[in-house]
């Protein structure tokens, strides 16, 4: 059982190991962070580091010049706004109508947070004679009525 | 027009007919509660027993009619061509629109019949409103069929050759996903249909929970499959190295599945503890509102284009129509048996089983809510500002990956955590083990350079989530050796056998976390690299060096292409050859790539072929995919565990406790 145990560990601790086999060139690692944020305008939602389209290759090289200039990501992705518009950012701005996109995870992260609490201070208390079953006890727990 | 009827004509009788049956078994079943006739009731059932066979008839038609090739058949002359092979005439059934509606519908005969079939006897007074709810829902996708998306219309004059099925649907992948998916958008019907009937009849107790507990776990377990079954289509097919895009297609699949599993485990709470009445109404109205969604937003073109949608809005209209009709009466019944929907028991712990599976409803229906917004909202500020706005992978992945990584944690803590509660210091006494070990892994990334804060957080959560579970096996296995003083091997037999719904559960649970961790590897340690090499050339990507030995062309029926031969090797030595290929289909005009893939347990080798220059010259993307099949394994575990808990009937196991005993042991109750 427990050489079991230690050997399903041992495979869910495998993106450790994966990670190790790693070995880019940053330089490059960076073009294709930034190409993956920006939407090949000719296809349909595509990135453009994935889309065969021309427009895309040209915008990939595009990417890679500026990288190697060494402007910043942000500076990248503004210089494709300005040419294509709002519509060429995969992750939308956080600037009028995306501000939406942005602000609803973090309203409904607190508001589901407050619904919950909300329940569990509404159906707090001592319960009605519930008793517990048999079928209703943790394998758990069963090892310690039956030891 | 002749005298004699074709197939495919018969065949849209066979729905026509169908539809009317619907409405008739609407009729009987309402008036069968208004008259107090159960006999009426009977017909009712009757007619949705022929509605399997006629649409069961009217689905082999269209099947046939491609298997023949007869393109006097608009949908099959669209479809499909006299080169198509045998196989994808099959799958061209349900290849587009008309025919994957079809098939919905056939599906939804099919579980209406089993549902009367299997709960006939159980359920005699919500009955009239479980079949009055499921023949509204075919009559509405009948009629639809039948007015706006008829497979069966003809074609005149016919075409000597069909248009061919669109190539990226020629692949046997297409042959299960969407049926599959189409299993569990369709089943959660049934659970929806028995919700209904308990919210009409102000029945909201735990009957309707209990009746529907496998027919949900059924649909999740079909949605599961269905979705990673596209996850590996897209993988292998749609050549750009990854299983998922977050395109709005793939979102639609993805909301249902979501509010569906919020919906699997808040159902056991109303069942154990007689709690969470309104929440499981709720979720079970919203899941089916999402399957519908899912249909609309697939079939209705808006995804493509809101111009599309407009410029043909009939079948938009309709479905958007359908859509609002069933979320008013779904939660309509909500609001107006709110009083009903108290909950009957207290919660009275706060580190309870309860609790921590209020948690997972709340953050699934927060991944739900965000998927939702993320999908919709460019569509809505287009139709209303006309401007153009994108909200893809990025995105999702930034907002939706943190609360991903706390399930993964709960995933582990929620199973092992008694109902009712327990202390907090047998809480920490319990997680001993699994915190232990998360914390190591969370050093051991520290150690390797791993910084992404989420990146630790994540194989933390999956180690975590694989200990706890582990533990909870263990510890059960270890206290049935005690108690029945057998070896391990026959303990874990009996405890497979003896708490299949348990285990089931928990192996499902190990088998998210193996799909967890093919997401981590592959979705953050993948390495690629975009080459141009001429023959003879090599190149290194993880560990292995890959060299272009020669191009061919390769001249099929139905497609012409290219085939690149790639000669791999590891440590000097070679290992194996990848060929991808690039086609094209000149009665489409279409060009796809063909991938060349080799799965390893630790990651896959990935190879697309791209253009080639004038002077020989191939561009090729290649890939390195670390613990990919690790999603594959995951999900043939995750269908090992639901099987095992599908084969445990629910028991009403308050009712019979709570009562005394009515009659003596050995009495057969009649």
């Amino acid at each position: 059982m427990r050489l079991v145990l230690a050997f399903v560990l041992a495979l869910t601790a495998a993106p450790l190991w994966a990670g190790r086999l790693v070995g880019e060139d940053p330089a490059e690692a960076r073009v294709r962070a930034v190409a993956t944020g920006l939407r090949c305008p000719v296809c349909q939602s595509e990135n453009i580091l994935d889309s065969h389209s021309g427009t895309a290759r040209e915008m990939l090289e595009l990417v890679r010049e500026q990288v190697i200039e060494g402007r910043s990501d942000a500076q990248i992705m503004a210089f494709f706004r300005a040419r294509y518009g709002d519509y060429v950012l995969l992750s939308p701005p956080s600037t009028g109508p995306g501000a939406v996109i942005w602000l609803v995870p973090v309203l409904l992260v607190i508001g589901g947070a407050g619904l919950a609490l909300l329940l569990v201070y509404r159906l707090r208390g001592p319960g009605k004679d519930t008793p517990e079953t048999h079928a209703q006890l943790t394998e758990a727990r069963l090892e310690e009525l039956e030891p | 027009m002749s005298m004699t009827l074709t197939l495919a004509e018969l065949g849209q009788l066979a729905a026509g007919l169908a539809l009317v049956l619907c409405v008739f078994a609407i009729a009987r079943a309402v008036l069968s509660v208004r008259q107090c006739a159960p006999a009426r009731l009977v017909a009712a059932r009757n007619a949705m027993f022929a509605n399997l066979a006629l649409l069961s008839a009217g689905a082999a038609t269209l099947i046939h009619a491609f298997v023949i090739s007869d393109f006097s058949v608009a949908y099959v002359a669209q479809n499909s061509n006299l080169e198509l092979p045998l196989l994808y005439r099959f799958t061209a059934m349900w290849g587009a629109h008309e025919g994957s509606l079809l098939l919905w519908a056939w599906y939804l005969s099919l579980f209406t019949a089993a549902a009367l079939w299997l709960h006939w006897r159980e359920h005699p007074l919500s009955m009239p409103w479980i079949i009055a709810t499921l023949a509204a829902i075919q009559a509405g996708f009948l009629a639809f069929i039948l007015l706006l998306s008829n497979p069966f219309a003809s074609l005149t004059p016919v075409p000597a050759n069909g248009r061919d099925l669109n190539p990226l649907l020629q692949d046997p992948g297409l042959a299960f996903h969407p049926p599959v998916l189409y299993l569990g958008y369709v089943g959660f019907a049934v659970p929806f249909a028995f919700a209904i009937a308990s919210l009409i009849r102000g029945q909201v107790g735990h009957e309707w929970v209990t009746a529907v507990r496998r027919w949900t776990l059924f649909a999740r377990t079909a949605l599961t499959s269905g979705i990673i079954f596209g996850g590996y289509w897209a993988y292998y097919e749609l050549g750009w190295g990854g299983y998922w895009a977050w395109d709005p297609v793939e979102n639609a699949s993805l909301m249902p599945w979501l509010a569906g599993t919020a919906l699997l485990h808040s159902m056991m709470v109303q069942e154990k503890r007689r709690m969470f009445r309104s929440w499981n109404v709720f979720l079970v109205v919203t899941t089916f509102l999402l399957t519908l969604l899912g249909t609309f937003l697939v079939r209705s073109g808006v995804l493509t284009s809101v111009h599309a949608f407009a410029v043909d809005p009939g079948r938009g209209a309709y479905m958007l129509g359908f859509l609002a009709l069933a979320m008013t009466a779904g939660y309509g019944l909500i609001i107006w048996r709110a009083t009903m929907l108290e909950s009957e028991a207290r919660l009275e712990g706060a580190l309870s089983r309860e609790t921590a599976i209020l948690a997972n409803s709340v953050l699934l229906l927060v991944v739900t809510a965000v998927v939702f917004i993320g999908t919709l909202f460019p569509l809505a500020v287009e139709v209303v500002t006309g401007q153009k706005l994108s909200v893809g992978a990025p995105y999702f992945n930034k907002v939706v990956a943190p609360v991903m990584v706390a399930l993964l944690f709960l995933m582990g803590i929620g199973p092992s955590i008694p109902w009712r509660g327990m202390t907090s210091a047998r809480f920490l006494r319990h997680f001993r083990l699994p915190f232990a070990l998360a914390a190591a892994a969370l050093a051991a990334g520290l150690g390797l350079g791993i910084r992404a804060p989420l990146t630790l957080l994540s194989i933390a959560g999956a180690v975590f989530a694989a200990t706890a579970i582990l533990t909870d096996m263990s510890l059960a296995v270890a206290a049935r050796r005690r108690s029945g003083g057998v070896a391990w091997a026959r303990a874990a037999g009996m405890v497979l056998s003896r708490s299949r719904r348990r285990f089931g559960g928990l192996i499902v649970h190990l088998g998210m976390v193996l799909i967890a961790v093919g997401m981590i590897g592959s979705g953050l340690f993948q390495s690629q690299a975009t080459v141009e090499m001429r023959r003879g050339d090599s190149v290194e990507i993880a560990g292995h060096v890959i060299t272009l030995r020669g191009i061919a062309d390769i001249d099929m029926p139905n497609y012409q292409g290219r085939r690149a031969t790639f000669s791999v090797a590891g440590d000097g030595r070679p290992l194996f050859e990848l060929r991808p290929e690039k086609r094209f289909y000149p009665i489409r005009a279409m060009t796809t790539t063909e991938v060349a893939l080799r799965p390893q347990a630790w990651g896959d080798l990935y190879a697309v072929m791209g253009d080639e220059s004038a002077d020989g010259r191939l561009i090729a993307r290649l890939f390195w995919n670390p613990l990919v099949s690790w999603i594959w394994i995951g999900w043939a575990v995750v269908l090992a565990g639901a099987a095992l808990s599908l084969t445990e009937r629910t028991r009403m196991v308050g009712v019979c406790t709570r009562r005394p005993a009515p009659q003596a042991r050995g009495v057969p109750a009649q």
